[in-house]
């Protein structure tokens, strides 16, 4: 294509970003899984081989995705939370995992693929809240009948996924969503004495849960560091040892004495090989993209695209930040991955339809307004009409210093 | 669209925004913090203090036989690993071991440990402990359990043997098995591996940066026991199994087979010859078994389950069956009488006996295993009739015995599959009903056939562990039939032109048929089946000796001497339980 507008250039920077950081991820699996996929398949490239599959499959979803009708999620999203709610059932029912019931397990002729239905539910219920947001946009003030329903269903989905048990992952969804309430309008103290009500929820969970309480008392200095704190001294270790520059990519030590270096602390075994220059590449990389999101979300023409551009950026930046935190001993251990980087199939498809459908809220600023109309099966609002025939958006974000123009 | 609405919504979307990017802040001072600023301490740490996860192998099941004689154990072994350092540290080591105990060392730097040399002898360990590392190379040894078989050869092919794990096996049986496991690759290691391998447990140790070992046990909370593999108690009897491995001719090959002729449970089974699979689990008998592998005599091959035979006149007593149902003969009645050959067709069979054995009823054509009688009985009965009986007795099919190779299901040849060959002549049934032209069978399966015949028709299935599977009766066969071809078999060992007198055992009545089988080899193959005692048939035996002629003359004392193993056998038991009793006080006294 050979437009270049801001709008265009945004969509195509997210889609670069994710490029970039699907790469960096491939190459930290590869270093940091070879070892033990030696010990153990006897073909060092084990793990790397099914990362690059599943991260050329999640990027052509992504490049395909970006070029979807944004209001088609919009009709979607309702099937979607329904189809995801059935799935934790069915999770909680038929389900696998080490310890807790995770993956539901598909067994096609040629491969056995499983699929965790827990990822899936962060992205649906994103699309889900943006939708219904703008729909009872008014609302949102009100406790009854505004937060109320909302709130209603996230408790079945985060309860849902608590009882497999998952409480990282709830904990993050549950993050996102509060975030998301509060950027669609409810007021603060609600989403305060919502936050509040959660605590003896998750107390219980953690209190029921042995290794849950065990991680968080290790993380509050009671257990001794190197017994069930062993996988985060062994992760801060190898960050330490990274100084600079790393110790060089292959060269670390601290992968032969990790179970699983290559899933959820894959950011300290970066760490380590590619030193503070390899990390703070990374957060840069995760901060340029919360900033494009954000503008892009800022910029967006429909009240649903701004909403949803929103709860990506959101959904993607509590991750990310959430899991640096726990490589970094600043957060006790949730077992979430890094998005984009962690091997694994699931987190990694999911995050990239959440940026494909974050670029298609970005070209949606470049359709005309009878296209999107004829694209779109949701009849637009007079009230957004009136918000564009303003343009008041974009005008106020050009006062925030940006590293770019948006024009 | 109220525009106090779009302006809040703005305010908060900048909030997130400055949240964001602060939280990002404070992740970019920890790591500041983490790899700069105490940099120097972790590395200090990480150089001092490492904790490494290591397997604690599971000892693996014992299996014994059924007098808890021990068949297969596990020892001691030791093996030489480095400790990755970098390459040419690496390369260094390996050249002082390879210089101490001049040999060639080959090794790939795979993984942290890197393992140079297994099974090695003692001198070896001692060189290593004293010499290399109080040199100061990172080498140490380990201490690897590695699978002893004392009785070698005598077990070898119903045991099987332990190897390494290779590339394929590995992948698919993700994360429960390493590269360089040894798994259980044939016979009862391979068929019961799940069972005896147990579940390994895991442990820590704590080591400096040269990855010497600091603490054994730095976290003993955390460490999980292994679950020792199950123990395997087998039916097999070690004395039954080794008399019949004695009675064998030691130049000649073939295989002997006893069963109970009740459950099914196999006392014996040989294969002659054998090998060492002690050989196959050690390290340091590279040459031996490529010997053994390239063999002409294939010792790995276990005749009793995978080797297949034509019957022989073994096989004449489904005839016999088939003719009794079908009424064509009864104990009395003759055919025309043998003049030592008969022609069908253009083709002459003759007898065993060139001059003839007269005119002769159903049981004494049995004890002297007269052809033409048979021939006739066949010529009335018809191919389909004999091979529905046949189907009966479990030829063709295989037994469905726990056992790894896999069993051979032999070969009952129809109308069908000499029509697809070269056409269906009458000749065919002639050849097939004294057991021979297509038919073949294994020692297995005749044993099975043994049993049934002595117990009244029940198909039992052959097993080496667990609760005897269900056995299965023939139908259709009567009560009469069964005791006059019982009766038959009986004048084999006991009447006075009997074929098989050389299987009497003093002490126990014996029924057995003889069987000489022309195959392929130069000499015929020797058969002899049999079961004792014959009024309550316990034990089944199958026995062939590859060109051993006359099965009556070769086959039949090796019969004889496994059955003789079983009463001393028997008597033992007896003796040891009434010694049982007499300790036992009286009740009440």
């Amino acid at each position: 294509m050979s437009t270049s507008s801001p709008a265009e250039r945004a969509a195509r920077q997210v889609l670069l970003i994710a490029v970039v950081l699907v790469g960096i991820g491939v190459v930290m699996v590869y270093s940091s899984s070879s070892a033990l996929a030696g010990t153990r398949f006897h073909d060092a490239g084990f793990f790397l081989h099914r990362q690059l599959l599943r991260a050329a499959f999640g990027l052509l979803i992504m490049f395909a995705i970006s070029r979807v009708p944004l209001g088609w999620w919009r009709r979607l999203a309702r099937p979607l939370l329904i189809g995801v709610i059935g799935l934790l059932v069915l999770v909680l029912l038929f389900g696998e995992g080490k310890g807790a019931q995770r993956w539901l397990p598909f067994r096609l002729p040629v491969a056995q693929i499983t699929f965790q239905p827990s990822e899936f539910a962060k992205l649906v219920l994103v699309l889900y809240l943006a939708d219904v947001m703008v729909r009872h946009r008014e609302l949102m003030t009100d406790w009854q009948h505004g937060l109320l329903p909302r709130l209603l269903i996230i408790a079945i989905v985060l309860g849902l996924i608590v009882l497999q048990p998952d409480l990282g992952t709830a904990l993050a969804i549950g993050t996102i969503a509060l975030f998301m309430l509060w950027i669609g309008g409810a007021r603060p103290a609600h989403l305060a004495c919502v936050g509040i009500a959660g605590l003896p929820v998750i107390m219980v969970s953690v209190l029921t849960s042995p290794y849950q309480l065990q991680r968080l008392l290790t993380f509050f200095g009671d257990a001794d560091p190197q017994g069930a704190g062993f996988q985060i001294a062994q992760a801060e270790l190898a960050l330490g040892s990274g100084g600079w520059v790393g110790v060089g990519l292959g060269n670390s030590m601290q992968k032969y004495f990790l179970p699983e270096p290559h899933t959820d602390f894959v950011f300290a075994f970066a760490g380590e090989e590619l030193g503070l220059f390899g990390t703070l590449s990374i957060i840069g990389l995760f901060i340029a993209l919360a900033l494009h999101g954000f503008r892009i979300a800022a910029g967006a023409r429909s009240d649903f695209g701004f909403s949803t551009a929103a709860g990506v950026t959101m959904m993607i930046s509590v991750c990310a930040l959430l899991n640096v935190a726990v490589a970094t001993g600043l957060a006790p251990t949730t077992g979430l991955p890094l998005p984009f980087i962690s091997y694994g199939g699931s987190a990694l498809l999911w995050n990239l339809c959440g940026l494909g459908i974050l670029s298609a809220v970005a070209r949606e600023q470049e359709d005309k307004s009878g296209m999107r109309a004829a694209l779109s099966p949701v009849t637009w609002r007079p009230a957004a009409d009136h918000r564009h025939a303003h343009s008041r958006r974009r005008r106020r974000w050009s006062v925030l210093p940006l590293p770019w123009s948006p024009r | 669209m109220d525009p106090e609405i779009l302006e809040d919504w703005d305010r908060r979307l900048r909030g997130l925004l400055v949240a964001v990017c602060l939280l990002f802040a404070v992740l970019f001072l920890r790591l500041f913090h983490l790899q700069i600023t105490t940099a120097a301490d972790y590395a200090k740490e990480s150089e001092d203090n490492r904790i490494a996860q290591r397997r604690v192998k599971a000892p693996r099941g014992l299996i014994v036989d059924r007098d808890d004689e021990v068949l297969a154990r596990n020892r001691a072994s030791y093996s030489i690993s480095l400790i990755r350092g970098s390459t040419e540290d690496d390369a260094r080591s390996v050249a002082a071991l390879e210089e101490a105990i001049g040999e060639p060392v080959s090794y790939s730097r795979r993984s942290a440990s890197v393992r140079l040399k297994r099974d090695v002898d003692f001198q070896t360990v001692a060189l290593v402990e004293e010499r290399l590392r109080g040199d100061g190379f990172p080498l140490h040894v380990d201490i690897e359990p590695q699978r002893d078989y004392p009785y070698g050869e005598l077990t070898a092919h119903i045991i099987g043997y332990m190897g390494e794990l290779r590339e394929e096996e590995a992948a698919s049986a993700t994360g429960r098995y390493l590269l360089g496991d040894y798994v259980g690759k044939t016979g009862l290691e391979k068929v019961y591996e799940d069972s005896l391998r147990g579940v390994d447990g895991v442990s820590y140790v704590e080591m400096d940066a040269r990855l010497r070992i600091k603490d054994e046990h730095p976290f003993p909370d955390r460490e999980q026991a292994p679950i020792p593999g199950h123990d395997l108690r087998l039916t097999l009897d070690l004395d039954i199994q080794r008399a019949a491995a004695q009675a064998m001719p030691d130049t000649l090959a073939g295989s002997v087979v006893a069963i109970d002729a009740r459950t099914g449970a196999v006392l014996a089974m040989v294969s002659h010859p054998s090998f060492d699979p002690n050989v196959f689990v050690s390290y340091r008998a590279q040459d031996e078994r490529r010997q053994i592998v390239q063999d002409s005599h294939r010792p790995l091959l276990n005749r009793a389950v995978s080797g297949l035979y034509p019957p022989g006149s073994t096989l004449k007593l489904v005839g016999a069956v088939a003719a009794l149902e079908a009424g064509i003969t009864d104990t009395l009645s003759t055919f025309e009488a043998c003049a030592g050959s008969l022609q069908v067709g253009d083709v002459v069979f003759r007898c065993n006996n060139r001059d003839g054995h007269g005119e002769l009823n159903l049981l004494d054509a049995t004890a002297s295993s007269c052809n033409i009688y048979f021939n006739h009985l066949a010529l009335i009965l018809g191919i389909e009739t004999w091979h529905e009986y046949g189907r009966r007795f479990g030829f063709g099919i295989s037994t469905g015995i726990d056992l790894d190779p896999e069993e051979q299901p032999g070969l009952l040849p129809d109308r069908q599959y000499h029509i697809e060959r070269e056409g269906w002549v009458t000749g065919h049934l002639m050849n097939l009903v004294i057991g021979q032209g297509y038919m073949l069978v294994t020692p297995l399966q005749v044993a099975r056939y043994a049993a049934a015949l002595g117990n009244g028709g029940v198909l039992v299935t052959p097993h080496f562990y667990g609760e005897a599977p269900p056995t299965q009766q023939i139908e259709g066969v009567s009560p009469e039939t069964w005791e006059t071809v019982r009766l038959g078999m009986h004048r084999v060992v006991y009447g006075e032109n009997g074929t098989g007198r050389r299987a009497r055992v003093a002490g126990i009545e014996v029924a057995g048929k003889s069987g000489t089988a022309q195959g392929p080899r130069t000499n015929d193959d020797a058969w002899f089946v049999a079961f004792a005692p014959y009024d309550d048939p316990q034990i089944a035996v199958a026995v062939v000796v590859e060109d051993g002629g006359g099965g009556g003359a070769t086959a039949a004392p090796v019969a004889g001497a496994v059955i003789r193993a079983y009463l001393e056998d028997q008597a033992r038991r007896q003796q040891a339980v009434s010694a049982e009793t007499l300790q036992t006080p009286e009740p009440g006294s």
